[in-house]
């Protein structure tokens, strides 16, 4: 699973594809306090990356992979 | 390159011509309606053609040039010249992309932009729907181009880009080579499988990117997160090319704004300044003046070390180092950037850059700031490069210096007529020629009156508003101002928007060198009499060994005979060579047939639900052209029928014991002179009762002949008109035309259809195509005094065999060859030639060992006699119904030989 959805946290890896955006929706509107862990992201599908930003979703760890933490931080909230 | 690409390279060429052809005659007959309704139908066929393959940049072009046919076909836009022209540019660039495409087999690198541009100007034509039902129809309706954002959003967007990314894109980026990309991709782009984040993520040249929502966000209950709300922009260091490329697919959803590398210098952060850095401004701009660059370079550095980093000023002081560092001899840019450092206000490059020339906005002439200490120096200079217009006003502002010397030297007058000029050639790089008209003729003639060079310095301050840095160098010119009273030029009126007229004039005039076209297209009659005249020299040829013969056996010229056999085999070999071009002129390998199934097979399998793996043999098997093409929908039907109806869905398959994926075979292969193409399944094979009961219930065959009916002729009435199984017509098969279909165009090139299948097993069914006309190696036999040809791929070996060891076996005879026994036939008998076999004098008959089948079959015959290269002429006219008979061929001595057709006489 590219998303692991923790109790309050979920936590994305390598490469999040398009599918996932669904399951990420229903989850951040279950939880809207949640955060996302994107630590081990190397790449997310903008379905996905669109959903955290309307989600406007907390991020506890910013992705370890500089050129995509570059994108996302400006958009993103910590 | 495949010849599938070949092919549509030429026909892509003939519609071309076409298309060129008929919009000229359109334009002298423009309401012509069929001449219209050609032209569409072949700039669609063009199209659809580019369409299957990867050309964009092709597609894009034709598919406006088609929508835009559509509406003049439907006379909703009237036939214009302008359209002509329009379309004309556009086929010129098909044109070219196909040289392309020829030229480096199948590629197509460069026109993204002129596609896209093309294609716009096609589409401008085209008035909106809407628009015409309000205005009547006599709008253009062109939409300018979605979303065109303002200088001052791609300001606003470098000035997020951090500092550091900007400094190292400014050191490191080359003029022009910096490009705003704006990629807004479509809202449905998720659906076609489309990632743009990845592709923005992966632009060539990419030093920065960020991404934006469209609007606020809806509550998430309310958010489709598969309508993409977002778009991309990146900032890259690619050339134009590259990043066309990269876009190609999404091209018209691709913003490129080329920037020039000043705009990147932006300094950034805490104003926390006040009037004690006035002096430092001062120093530095006194620097300047004297070009003393290294020396600011010192002070800068020096202050900057001095200074907060994080304060605005030592911003500035970094992008000043760095503009010293890169183009120290642009001073008017160092100069900006010093004068604002006394006003913490961002030096307005768009004043002194405006616009470029690629960028689709009009120059802003106002600035965006109010910005004191910097300002235009000249009204009006947009348009113009900015790298030129900087430095011409260098060179303005020296030549004002030049003039304003006082020193009655003698060469005043040679001087001031030296800066005139250089001031007039100045003003008409700038785009201000009527400048040099106005007023600085009248000047010059006044300057060379009073013997010094203050009318002109007059002329010039009465020019530039405000302070400029022009002023700046010259500060007397401060005083003098107030007295000037030359009128001061209204600055043009606004430019008119980039007309996309001029943009797309993209033409290959029509005497442009054009690459030839390495394809000859050549009537068919031609080639046949070329064929038919090699077939007769063939024969003639085959006459000198006869020749030969006779010069040795009538005339005992022994010697000649031997020349006349040295000379044959010279023109065998050419004539030999010269068939065989020929022949390969009309020859074509069947995957060029084949070669759109693997196609049809997935998609056609993918909407049944099935799996089926194609296997395609022997696609290199040539087969005259006409045969070829006389294949094609027969075999796309086979193909439909057997995945519609041949094959199980997986489910079954694996219930049934079989592997989930089926297989078709797609076998083609010569045998003899025929071409021999067998589609083969491995699926459910037919069911001879069902079979026999559709074709009762559908009136096919009546009750006597259900009854009778074998198993294997019940299949084949799936060959017969108006059966069809299906009950229920899909939109694959089922209207009962199918297999008709292809029997009735197998048999217009004479070929023959066989169907076998097992129930359960699978189906395979048969083609069969004569090769028209081919060389065939025959085997020459006689018997009762009369010779008959073979084919040679039906003989096995010859063999003589004692009267003695043929046994009778019921009414047939038989021997045992090799411990294999073999059933053997009479020629004579099965010619109805009232002869027995002759043996030989040791009482062996000759027996010919010939394949039927998997069968092998001994034919008697009297005497063996060599093999030969013929050419088989298919039987014609009333012996066009003989089928014992392949067909005749001629004999060197002019004789008529017979070719048994082997099949039919066993």
């Amino acid at each position: 699973m590219p998303i692991e959805f923790q109790k309050k946290l979920a936590v994305f890896e390598d490469i999040v594809g398009v599918d996932e955006a669904e399951g990420l929706l229903e989850w951040l509107q279950k939880k809207p306090k949640a955060r996302v862990d994107l630590a081990a992201c190397t790449h997310l599908h903008p379905a996905n990356l669109q959903v955290l930003m309307a989600a406007n979703a907390t991020i506890s760890r910013w992705p370890e992979d500089d050129s995509l933490r570059a994108w996302l931080e400006p958009v993103l909230n910590q | 390159m495949n010849a599938l690409l070949e092919q549509f390279i030429f026909e892509s060429r003939e519609c071309l011509q076409g298309i060129g052809e008929k919009l000229l005659q359109l334009e002298d007959a423009p309401g012509d309606k069929d001449l219209v309704n050609e032209l569409f139908r072949l700039v669609h066929t063009l199209k659809g053609n580019s369409g299957l393959f990867e050309f964009p940049t092709m597609t894009r072009v034709l598919h406006a040039g088609e929508d835009l046919m559509d509406e003049v076909r439907n006379d909703r836009v009237v036939f214009s010249r302008q359209i002509a022209d329009h379309l004309l540019a556009s086929m010129d660039f098909v044109g070219l992309l196909c040289d392309e495409i020829e030229g480096s087999d199948g590629q197509v690198k460069s026109g993204n932009g002129n596609s896209v541009r093309l294609a716009e100007s096609l589409r401008i034509l085209i008035p909106s729907r809407d628009a015409k039902v309000v205005e009547g129809g006599d709008e253009r309706g062109a939409s300018p181009p979605p979303q065109a954002p303002s200088r001052d959003a791609d300001l606003e967007l470098l000035g997020m880009i951090p500092e550091k990314v900007r400094m190292e894109a400014y050191r490191t980026s080359r003029e022009p080579g910096l490009y705003l990309i704006h990629y807004r991709p479509v809202e449905g782009c998720f659906y076609q499988g489309e990632d743009p984040f990845h592709q923005a993520r992966q632009a060539p040249g990419l030093l920065w990117g960020s991404l934006s929502p469209r609007g606020s966000w809806p509550r998430l209950g309310e958010l489709d997160a598969y309508r993409c709300m977002l778009d991309f922009h990146v900032l890259s260091t690619a050339n134009l090319e590259a990043l066309e490329e990269h876009f190609r697919y999404v091209l018209e959803q691709v913003e490129l704004v080329e920037l020039p590398t000043l705009f990147l210098v932006a300094p950034q952060g805490e104003p926390n300044g006040g009037p004690v850095y006035e002096d430092f401004v001062a120093e530095a701009l006194g620097l300047l003046e004297t070009g003393n660059v290294n020396d600011l370079a010192i002070v800068s550095r020096a202050l900057l070390e001095l200074s907060n980093p994080d304060l605005w000023l030592s911003s500035a002081l970094r992008w000043l180092l760095a503009v010293l560092e890169r183009e120290p001899e642009n001073l008017m840019a160092l100069k900006f950037l010093v004068n604002s450092l006394g006003t913490f206000q961002a030096p307005n490059w768009v004043s002194i850059t405006a616009a470029t020339p690629e960028d689709p906005l009009p120059a802003i002439e106002a600035t965006a700031h109010p910005a004191p200490a910097t300002g235009p120096v000249l009204p009006g200079v947009g348009g113009i490069d900015p790298v030129l217009a900087v430095t011409a006003h260098a060179i303005i502002a020296i030549q004002r210096t030049i003039l304003a010397i006082q020193d009655d030297a003698s060469w005043q007058p040679g001087r001031i007529r030296a800066a005139a000029g250089a001031l007039a050639n100045c003003l008409k790089a700038l785009g201000q020629g009527h400048l040099v008209m106005e007023g600085l003729e009248a000047s010059l003639a006044a300057a060379m009156a009073v013997g010094h060079g203050e009318p002109i310095v007059l002329w010039l301050d009465g020019l530039v508003e405000s302070t400029t840095p022009i002023k700046a160098l010259d500060p007397p010119a401060m005083a003098r101002q107030c007295t000037a009273s030359a009128p001061i030029p209204k600055p043009p009126a606004e430019l008119p928007p980039p007309q996309l007229e001029e943009e797309v004039k993209f033409a290959r005039r029509a005497e442009d060198a054009q690459t030839g076209s390495k394809s000859l297209k050549v009537d068919q009659a031609k080639v046949d009499r070329l064929m038919n005249l090699i077939g007769e020299m063939v024969v003639s040829k085959n006459a000198l060994p006869y020749l030969a013969n006779r010069a040795e056996s009538v005339f005992g010229v022994r010697e000649l005979s031997r020349e006349i056999k040295a000379q044959y085999s010279v023109i065998n070999r050419i004539a030999e060579e010269m068939q065989d071009a020929i022949m390969q002129v009309r020859m074509m390998p069947v995957s060029f047939v084949f070669q759109r199934f693997p196609r049809l097979v997935r998609d056609t399998s993918r909407k049944l639900g099935k799996e089926v793996n194609l296997v395609l043999i022997g696609e290199d098997t040539q087969a005259d052209k006409n045969i070829i093409e006389a294949l094609g929908d027969p075999l796309v039907h086979i193909l439909r029928n057997s995945l519609d109806h041949g094959f199980e869905t997986p489910d079954q398959r694996l219930a049934a014991g079989k592997p989930a994926t089926g297989t078709l075979t797609l076998r083609a292969s010569q045998e003899s002179d025929q071409v021999v193409i067998v589609v083969e399944d491995d699926g459910k094979g037919i069911d001879p009762g069902v079979i026999k009961r559709k074709a009762y219930e559908k009136g096919v065959i009546d009750e006597a002949t259900l009854e009778c009916i074998s198993d294997r002729d019940a299949i084949n009435l799936i060959f017969a008109p108006g059966f069809s199984t299906m009950d229920v017509v899909s939109d694959l098969s089922g209207r009962g035309v199918g297999m008709d279909v292809v029997r009735t165009a197998v048999e217009k090139v004479n070929g023959t259809l066989h169907l076998d299948s097992d129930l359960g097993q699978g189906t395979r069914i048969t083609l069969s195509l004569p090769l028209s006309m081919a060389v065939t190696n025959v085997m020459i036999v006689e018997t009762d005094g009369q010779t008959f040809g073979l084919p040679m791929q039906s003989v096995i070996e010859t063999v003589r065999v004692p009267r003695s060891r043929i046994m009778g076996i019921k009414n047939t005879q038989a021997t045992v060859l090799r411990g294999r026994i073999m059933a053997l036939k009479s020629l004579n008998e099965k010619l109805s030639i009232a002869a027995a076999p002759i043996a030989n004098a040791e009482g062996e008959l000759a027996i010919l060992v010939v394949r039927v089948g998997q069968e092998q079959v001994g034919l008697i015959v009297d005497q063996f006699h060599e093999t030969m290269d013929v050419i088989l002429k298919p039987m014609a006219g009333v012996l066009g119904g003989l089928p014992a008979y392949a067909g005749s061929a001629l004999m060197g001595d002019g004789s008529v030989l017979m070719i048994l057709n082997v099949m039919e006489i066993l």
